[in-house]
């Protein structure tokens, strides 16, 4: 069953497409979810939340072809709009959740890399979380969710061409980190 | 698309080029390797933008367990208006009437198909595909040898021998309602698994396991009580002869087997190394003129589905000269 199909049933009351929908998108949502704030709590509520007003609510939804991408879209507004979101007021709010995020793995990643061979993957893993907080947002959901420009900036409510800069500006980071980390390793 | 004057960012941020590393299609590997043939020298770009595309493609946030998932879950129940569930669904039923019909189709043909004793062998340069019964998919490398049990279907247990080298795609089978090993047998040691995606390397006095997906145990020959454990991204090389095990970690495994995919991505690849996969690939003599120019090391993706593509390629990449004759390869060094 494609996207809007599923969609289709749901609306129309299927419970079996409730359950599907929230089975299929769950582990996605609640990853995402996880970089908007670090409060695990706040994750959950918003998607607990969003999943029983879409029922709720389903005759008046529209049609959509992506079901990612319109929960994505309502599940970052429901953060970081949430009320009891400490970082909620003023811009920049979901922000810092990245930055805890890096800091936070900072001195844990040094760690890692001098007590096991293993370190190379975790110093690469860790070359995305020096990228400012924005570009690590954008990344994940251009590469790892594979939203298009477009998408992305319905999602994040930001402009088409903000989207594009932020994403070049991103990989010319990661290159910089590929060559720092190559040279350190080597070096 | 002009790709020529691309920097290794405009690639990782061009869809196309993202879609062929993500999820590589026939058409995409079609166009990047001809590009790439086309286009030897950017060779490094590419490998670079593939890197960066893959790292920024990763995600290490943490994933819902099934207890958080069903408790959420659960909140959502409570929430909604409740409605009684009816399964009106009749299309249910024919998809599970269509599912068994195709169950019989597959064990019919696997039945009718058991009892050949097979041998699956490649020359220099070529590799090929073996559709084992049970439906599991074989790339055999070049100058490589699988041989697949006789009476497949009556035993306990798939089995296969590999001289060479192959990737494996293994299919999940039950049989009674237990899942039936496959054991690949080399000369050092066993491979026994289930389901699951891995390399096997029998060349230079060793085998060389790398495991791309799922799980894999390794016995080792002479000594059988020693099982080991692979995650995907293990790498582990064991030497009878020798009497040497290596294990490592892998972040990106996929270099390993991309001969499969007619390239060889090379990361830090000493020619020294370059050269022995030439010998082994195409059965020719490789002579490294100067010995400085052993640890010259490659970095890049080049084409291997013919030899005379791939030096070409090298000698775009490196400062040196190429001759090809005969069954002889002779690399020299090039003033710049």
């Amino acid at each position: 069953m494609n996207d809007s199909d599923l969609w289709r049933s749901f609306r129309s009351g299927d419970e079996t497409a409730f359950s599907m929908l929230y089975k299929t998108h769950i582990e996605v949502l609640y990853r995402y979810g996880h970089k908007l704030t670090g409060d695990t709590q706040l994750v959950e509520d918003s998607i607990q939340d969003m999943f029983i007003e879409l029922w709720n609510s389903r005759q008046r939804l529209s049609d959509t072809d992506s079901i990612k991408y319109y929960l994505f879209r309502v599940l970052r507004r429901k953060i970081t709009q949430h009320p009891l979101n400490r970082n909620a007021a003023g811009a920049g709010a979901e922000l810092s959740a990245f930055e805890h995020r890096f800091f936070s793995h900072s001195t844990e990643s040094e760690l890692i890399d001098t007590e096991n061979e293993l370190g190379r993957t975790h110093a690469l893993g860790h070359a995305l979380t020096q990228l400012p907080p924005r570009q690590q947002e954008v990344v994940n959901l251009r590469y790892y969710h594979e939203f298009n420009h477009q998408q992305i900036a319905e999602i994040m409510n930001i402009s088409l061409q903000s989207v594009h800069n932020t994403l070049q500006k991103s990989m010319k980071g990661l290159r910089e980190l590929l060559f720092q980390k190559k040279s350190q390793l080597l070096g | 698309m002009n790709y020529l004057s691309f920097e290794p960012e405009d690639f990782a941020t061009d869809a196309f080029f993202c879609s062929w590393v993500l999820h590589p299609t026939s058409e995409t590997e079609q166009f990047w390797l001809d590009w790439l043939r086309d286009h030897p020298s950017k060779a490094r770009d590419i490998e670079l933008a593939r890197q960066m595309v893959l790292l920024a493609s990763s995600d290490e946030s943490e994933v819902p367990g099934s207890e958080t998932i069903d408790r959420i879950w659960q909140g959502i129940e409570d929430g909604k208006n409740r409605k009684t569930i009816i399964f009106t669904n009749r299309m249910l039923w024919v998809k599970a009437a269509a599912a068994v019909v195709l169950l019989l189709l597959a064990f019919g043909g696997y039945f009718y198909r058991q009892g050949q004793n097979r041998t699956y062998r490649t020359a220099f340069g070529e590799s090929r595909r073996v559709l084992l019964p049970d439906g599991s998919l074989v790339t055999l490398n070049a100058n490589s040898k699988l041989r697949v049990a006789d009476r497949w279907g009556r035993r306990t247990e798939r089995e296969v021998w590999l001289e060479g080298e192959a990737f494996f795609s293994v299919s999940k089978l039950k049989k009674a309602g237990r899942s039936v090993k496959f054991t690949v047998h080399t000369h050092d040691l066993n491979v026994e698994v289930r389901g699951t995606e891995f390399n096997v390397n029998t060349r230079q006095d060793q085998t060389r396991v790398v495991l791309s997906e799922g799980l894999v145990h390794l016995r080792l020959n002479d000594l059988p009580e020693k099982e080991i454990r692979m995650k995907p991204g293990d790498l582990v090389d064991f030497s009878r002869n020798r009497k040497e095990l290596r294990i490592r970690h892998l972040p990106d495994a996929s270099p390993v087997y991309s001969w499969k995919n007619n390239r060889w991505t090379l990361n830090d690849a000493s020619l020294a190394e370059i050269a022995v996969l030439i010998q082994e690939t195409y059965g020719v003599t490789v002579i490294i003129e100067a010995d400085s120019l052993r640890q010259q090391t490659v970095n890049g993706i080049v084409p291997t589905d013919n030899m005379g593509d791939l030096l070409s390629a090298l000698e775009s990449i490196l400062p040196v000269t190429i001759t090809h004759q005969e069954r002889r390869v002779t690399i020299r060094g090039r003033p710049d």
